[in-house]
C-alpha cells in the first residue's frame, strides 16, 4: 500500500519499485520509506555533511565528451557483505533506469585511501594506459573498448569521440574511465573504510539525484559524509548537497485534488510519515527524492499515507449523455446486415507483409505504410486492403467443412499524397465447391438494396481475378470497390483447393451516401 | 403404435407364424430392407423374434452358363455315331476328349496308325439322357440353389469346371411371438401413412384417410451455423455499451500518429526508454506527420523544458515529436480531445476503444496488436475520491465484488492508482487496470488551465480471455472457423 508491489515474501522479500522512486532502489532507501509509512520513525532523515579539503577539477576537454560530473566522500562506512551487496545493487539499478543504461548517469565507487587529491576529470588519448578493474596488466583506453567485457558493452557511448574521459589523481593514477570501468588501483575491498564516489553524465540534475540517493544509502550505513569542492571553469560547487528542497504547502489544493477535508495538522502528519518535514508554510523535501516536480507529487504522498482504501469512493451527479461515434454506429449496423447473409465474421491484424499483400495475390506492389523496426518480417507493413486476410483465413481452414462464407470489417491504410489515410473496408468471401461470381454479386446486391444505395458494376480486370469475371463497384461514377472470382493461380499460392469469389468495398464512401 | 410397415410384416406372418425374410417381403409387398427395418422395431417390442442361419448357396458362373448351353463332350457325342476318325474331326482342344474318356462315353482305338473314336456303353446310355450334373446346371441357370441340394460328386464336377461359385448367405427367419399373435388377434387395420406433409395432401385433404408416420424426434440432426459476429467484436460492443450507459462520449482518432500526441502532449520526456525503438513501432514510410497549431506546440515545448515548477531540463526537439509511430496507447486520443475542448464543453466524459501496438514478438501472453480502452472525466470539481467512485462503479458493473486500490505509477498521471480484484479461483489479488489524474503539466497546455482530468484505461482482453477460457492470446485472431462457429455468444447480465 506504500506504492511498491510485493512479489515474494520469505527470508528475503522482493518488491517492484516504480520508476519515479529511484531512492527506494537501495535497501536502505526502501527501509527509510517503510519506517515512515509504518509510523516507526517519521520526518526528515537528517544528513550531516562535513567540510573538507578534498578538491576536484573538471577539465575543458571533457565538456565536449561527457560534460557533467559530481562527486563526494564517505568515510567509516560499515562495509559488511550485506552493505556491499546493497551498494552494488543500487548502483546497478540506478545505472539501468535513472542512468538510462549509463548514458545519462554513470557511477564509480573507489577506495578513498588510495587516492591522492586533488583529482581531475578530463580526457586522454586512446592510447593512454591503465589497469582496469579485475585485470592483471595495463590496457589502452581503446583496447578496453574493444576487448574488455564492459568496454564492448558500452563502447557505443564513447566510440565517436577523439579522446575518452578519465578521473585521474594528483599522482597520475587513474581512478576510472566513465562510463565504462573503474581501475584496479582504487578497487573497493573488505579492508576499505572510506569511499570516493564519482558520477558523470549529461544533466547535473540527474547526477545530483543519483549522488544523493547513494549518499543517503551510505549515511544510513553510518558513513560520515565529506563534501568535495568541485571547480568547473570559474564556477565552484560543493557536493553532495543534502539540503532539503522547499515547496510551499497548499492544504486547500491537497483537499481539492483528493476530495478530502484534511486540516493542515493532518496533512503535516501524513507528510511526516512519508519522510517530509514541515517548516512554517513549507514542506521540506528530502534531497534524495528525484520525483518532486510539482506540488501534485506531494499530494500523491499525502494520499498514500492516508491509505487509498480509506477513501470513500463517490460519484458526482454530473449528468452527461453517452454517445456512440456515428461512424462506429454505422459499422455496427453494417455488421448486423452482413451476418444476416449467414456469413461468419473474421478479424485479422492490420499489420501484415508485402508477400501476403502483393506477391501471393499476384498484384503489383504499391506504396504502403512501412515499419522501420518491426521485430518480425511477418508484421512489418500496414495493410491497404482486406482481401489477403480472406485468403489467409481460407488457407488455414482447408481441413474444415465447407461452405466457408466469411467477411471482415476492418481498418485499412492507404497512401494519398504521401500521407496515410485511415479508412474502414468491408470484404466478403464465398468459398465452397460451387462458389461463383453470381452468388457473390447476390450478396452485394442485397447489401446495397438494404442500404438504399444505387450502385453499378463496370467490367474491370484485376490481376487477382479470373479474366472476364472481375469488376469495379461504382457509386455515382466513383469506384468504391471491386468484385470477382479469384484466379486459381492465387488459390494455389495460398494452398486453397476450393473456388473463391469475393468483393471488397470502402465503407467510408458508403457512409457518405447512406 | 405400429407403423404401416410393421403392420404389414405382422400380417404376412399371420398364416404360418414363421417366414423367411424373403417370403415375408413377397407377402407384405415390401422390399427386404424395409422388412428388416420393421422387423427390428417389432423385435424391440417383443412382437417377433428374428432367427439367423448361415446358409451356403451355390450360384452359376458365366462359364457355367456357357457349359449349360453347349457342353463340349455332348457336342462330340452327337456327332460320333458309331465311331469317327479323330483326324476327321475339328477339335479346338482336348477338353472334350478328356471328358468323353472320363465319363466313359467313348474310347480311342488305334486303327492303321490312325486314332479312332468309338462310342462306349455309357455314351450310348446318355445319348438322349441328361447327366445329373447337366440337370443341376440347368436348374442353376434359373436361380441359386442351396449347397445341400447338390450331391457331392456333382458339386466336385461343377467346381472343377469352374461352373459354380459357393457363397455364404445369412438367412433370416421372422417368427411371431405369443405377444405378436395376441397383437394380431386384436385386429390390424392398414391405413395409408403420411410421411412428409405436402401442399397436395393439405388441399386434397387426403390426410383424413391416413395416419401420420411417427417420427423419431430424438435423432441427431445436422449441425448448422448462423452468421455471426467475431467474438472479440462481441466483447468490444459490450464494453462500449457500458461506457455509453455511464454517460461517456466516444472519441476517435488515428492509429498512426505523431509522437507529439502519443508521448509529448502527455509530458513523457523525449529520452524516456518507452520512446525508443525497443517497444514502439516507428514508421519508415511515411516517416513524419503534421504537428498541431503553433501555440499548442510551443506550450508543450515550454512545459517539457521548464515545467510548471520544474521541467525535464533538456531542449525539447520538434523533430522527434514529428516522427510517426503506431500508437502505444489510446491516451493519445484523450490528449487530442482535450486540445479541442472549450470551457463550455466542461464537465464532459469521454471514452475510446481502439487498437494499440507494441513492438514485441508474439507469444501466448503478448500480442503486437491489441485493444485498449480509455476513459476521461473533465470536471472542475473532479477529485481523487471521484476517480475511485468511477472505478468502483465500473468494477461492479463488470461483476467484480471483491476489489481494492493501491498506489501505482504512470508517467502522465499523479496520483496514480491500480485497481486489483480478488480472483476467486486463483485465490489471489490480480491487477486489473490503471488509473489516475492527469498531471497539471499535461492538462495546462491542452486545456489552457489546470482542470482536473480523471483517467483510466481498462483493456478488454482480460474479459475476453476469462469469458471464453482462452489461454493463448494468439487464439483471439487465429480465425479458426471451427472456433469462431463454436464459441458461444457473449452475454453478461
Amino acid at each position: 500500500m506504500m506504492g511498491t508491489e510485493l512479489e515474494s515474501f520469505g527470508d528475503e522479500i522482493t518488491v517492484e519499485i516504480f520508476p519515479d522512486r529511484p531512492d527506494m532502489l537501495s535497501v536502505e532507501g526502501f527501509a527509510l520509506a517503510l519506517q515512515g509509512f509504518l509510523d516507526i520513525k517519521t520526518g526528515l532523515y537528517h544528513f550531516k555533511s562535513n567540510d573538507s579539503k578534498y578538491k576536484a577539477f573538471i577539465g575543458e576537454k571533457v565538456k565536449k565528451v561527457r560534460p557533467d560530473a559530481v562527486c563526494a566522500v564517505v568515510k567509516d562506512v560499515e562495509l559488511t557483505d550485506a552493505a556491499i551487496k546493497s551498494l552494488m545493487q543500487v548502483q546497478e539499478k540506478l545505472h539501468l533506469t535513472h542512468g538510462r543504461n549509463r548514458k545519462r548517469v554513470a557511477i564509480g565507487v573507489h577506495d578513498l585511501d588510495k587516492i591522492d587529491f586533488p583529482v581531475r576529470y578530463t580526457t586522454m588519448p586512446k592510447d593512454y594506459k591503465f589497469i582496469p578493474l579485475e585485470c592483471e596488466g595495463e590496457m589502452t583506453l581503446d583496447g578496453i573498448l574493444q576487448k574488455h567485457k564492459k568496454g564492448v558493452e558500452y563502447k557505443h557511448l564513447l566510440e565517436k569521440y577523439e579522446e575518452y574521459p578519465l578521473w585521474i589523481d594528483s599522482k597520475e593514477q587513474v581512478l576510472s574511465m566513465p562510463p565504462i570501468i573503474n581501475s584496479e588501483y582504487t578497487k573497493v575491498t573488505e579492508t576499505t573504510k572510506s569511499l570516493f564516489i564519482d558520477i558523470t553524465g549529461y544533466g547535473l540534475k540527474y547526477l545530483e539525484q543519483a549522488l544523493n540517493i547513494l549518499i543517503m544509502s551510505l549515511a544510513i550505513r553510518k558513513g560520515k559524509i565529506y563534501s568535495v569542492n568541485v571547480k568547473d571553469g570559474n564556477r565552484e560547487y560543493r557536493y553532495p548537497d543534502m539540503t532539503p528542497k522547499k515547496m510551499e504547502i497548499d492544504v486547500d489544493y491537497t483537499n481539492k485534488v483528493l476530495g478530502l477535508d484534511l486540516s493542515s495538522n493532518e496533512v503535516s502528519e501524513f507528510l511526516k510519515r512519508m519522510r517530509y518535514d514541515i517548516e512554517d508554510k513549507n514542506v521540506l523535501i528530502p534531497a534524495y527524492r528525484a520525483d518532486i516536480m510539482h506540488k501534485i507529487d506531494i499530494v500523491e504522498d499525502v494520499a498514500i499515507a492516508y491509505g487509498f482504501n480509506n477513501f470513500k469512493p463517490e460519484i458526482p451527479n454530473i449528468s452527461t449523455i453517452g454517445e456512440n461515434d456515428p461512424f462506429e454506429e454505422f459499422l455496427r449496423i453494417i455488421r448486423n446486415l452482413v451476418i444476416g447473409f449467414k456469413l461468419t465474421e473474421i478479424k485479422n491484424y492490420v499489420l501484415t507483409n508485402k508477400e501476403d499483400l502483393f506477391k501471393k495475390m499476384n498484384l503489383e506492389e504499391e506504396r504502403i505504410a512501412e515499419m522501420q523496426n518491426a521485430l518480425t518480417v511477418e508484421y512489418n507493413v500496414l495493410r491497404n486492403s482486406l482481401i489477403q486476410g480472406l485468403m489467409r483465413t481460407y488457407s488455414i481452414n482447408t481441413h474444415y467443412e465447407y461452405p466457408q462464407n466469411i467477411f471482415e470489417i476492418g481498418e485499412v491504410f492507404r497512401i494519398e499524397n504521401g500521407k496515410i489515410k485511415e479508412e474502414v473496408n468491408l470484404s466478403v468471401g464465398i468459398c465452397h465447391e460451387k462458389a461463383n461470381f453470381t452468388e457473390c454479386k447476390e450478396i452485394l446486391n442485397s447489401f446495397f438494396e438494404n442500404l438504399g444505395i444505387k450502385y453499378d458494376i463496370e467490367e474491370k480486370e484485376r490481376k487477382c481475378f479470373i479474366k472476364g469475371r472481375a469488376g469495379s463497384i461504382m457509386i455515382d461514377g466513383k469506384q468504391i470497390g471491386y468484385i470477382g472470382e479469384i484466379h486459381p493461380q492465387i488459390l494455389s499460392n495460398w494452398n486453397i483447393g476450393m473456388p473463391v469469389a469475393i468483393f471488397e468495398i470502402n465503407l467510408n464512401e458508403v457512409y457518405e451516401r447512406v | 403404435m405400429l407403423s404401416l410397415h410393421e403392420k404389414k410384416v405382422l400380417m404376412a406372418l399371420k398364416e404360418n407364424k414363421e417366414e423367411s425374410v424373403e417370403n415375408t417381403a413377397e407377402r407384405a409387398g415390401l422390399d427386404e430392407v424395409a422388412v428388416m427395418r420393421a422387423a427390428l422395431w417389432l423385435s424391440s417390442k417383443n412382437l417377433i423374434k428374428i432367427e439367423e442361419k448361415t446358409e451356403k448357396i451355390v450360384k452359376i458362373t458365366d462359364e457355367g452358363r456357357k457349359l449349360s448351353k453347349k457342353l463340349p463332350e455332348r457336342e462330340i457325342l452327337r456327332k460320333i455315331g458309331k465311331g469317327i476318325f479323330l483326324d476327321q474331326m475339328h477339335l479346338e482342344n482336348g477338353i472334350a476328349l478328356g471328358w468323353l474318356k472320363k465319363r466313359n462315353w467313348a474310347r480311342i482305338k488305334r486303327i492303321e496308325n490312325r486314332n479312332f473314336l468309338e462310342i462306349a456303353e455309357e455314351g450310348k446310355n446318355f445319348l438322349n439322357k441328361k447327366t445329373e450334373d447337366e440337370k443341376i446346371l440347368e436348374k442353376l441357370q434359373k436361380g441359386k440353389m442351396s449347397l445341400q441340394e447338390i450331391p457331392k460328386n456333382v458339386l466336385n464336377i461343377l467346381k472343377s469346371r469352374k461352373a459354380i461359385v459357393i457363397k455364404e448367405k445369412i438367412k433370416r427367419n421372422i417368427i411371431l411371438t405369443d405377444l405378436g399373435i395376441q397383437e394380431i388377434k386384436k385386429g390390424i387395420v392398414l391405413k395409408e401413412e403420411v410421411s412428409q406433409l405436402t401442399p397436395e395432401i393439405i388441399i386434397k385433404q387426403s390426410w383424413k384417410n391416413a395416419e401420420f408416420k411417427k417420427f423419431n424426434i430424438k435423432t441427431d440432426v445436422k449441425n448448422i451455423h448462423p452468421g455471426k459476429k467475431h467474438f472479440v467484436n462481441q466483447a468490444l460492443e459490450y464494453v462500449r455499451s457500458i461506457w455509453i450507459e455511464m454517460g461517456f462520449k466516444e472519441m476517435k482518432g488515428p492509429i498512426v500518429d505523431t509522437q507529439f500526441w502519443v508521448f509529448d502532449a502527455l509530458f513523457q520526456p523525449q529520452d524516456h526508454p518507452a520512446r525508443d525503438m525497443q517497444d514502439t513501432f516507428f514508421l519508415k514510410y511515411p516517416e513524419e506527420g503534421p504537428l498541431p497549431r503553433r501555440e499548442l506546440v510551443k506550450s508543450v515545448k515550454n512545459m517539457h523544458e521548464n515545467g510548471i515548477m520544474e521541467g525535464w531540463g533538456y531542449k525539447w526537439n520538434e523533430n522527434i515529436a514529428k516522427k510517426l509511430i503506431l500508437r502505444t496507447h489510446t491516451t493519445s486520443l484523450s490528449a487530442r480531445t482535450l486540445a479541442e475542448l472549450s470551457k463550455d464543453d466542461i464537465p464532459a466524459k469521454f471514452f475510446s476503444i481502439g487498437k494499440v501496438f507494441r513492438n514485441e514478438t508474439l507469444d501466448w501472453n503478448h500480442l503486437a496488436e491489441f485493444y485498449q480502452a480509455d476513459g476521461i472525466v473533465v470536471d472542475e470539481n473532479a477529485s481523487f475520491r471521484q476517480l475511485l467512485g468511477y472505478l468502483k462503479r465500473y468494477l461492479v458493473k463488470m461483476g467484480f465484488e471483491k476489489f481494492r486500490f493501491r498506489p501505482a505509477y504512470f508517467p502522465y498521471t499523479e496520483p496514480s492508482v491500480e485497481a486489483e480484484v480478488f480472483h476467486p479461483i486463483k485465490k489471489q489479488w490480480v491487477e486489473l487496470f490503471g488509473a489516475g489524474i492527469f498531471r497539471p503539466e499535461v492538462v495546462v497546455p491542452l486545456l489552457g488551465e489546470d482542470i482536473p482530468v480523471l483517467a483510466w484505461g481498462p483493456g478488454p482482453e482480460r474479459i475476453i480471455r476469462e469469458y471464453w477460457n482462452i489461454v493463448d492470446l494468439r487464439d483471439l485472431y487465429k480465425n479458426d472457423l471451427k472456433q469462431l462457429r463454436e464459441l458461444k455468444l457473449f452475454f453478461k447480465r
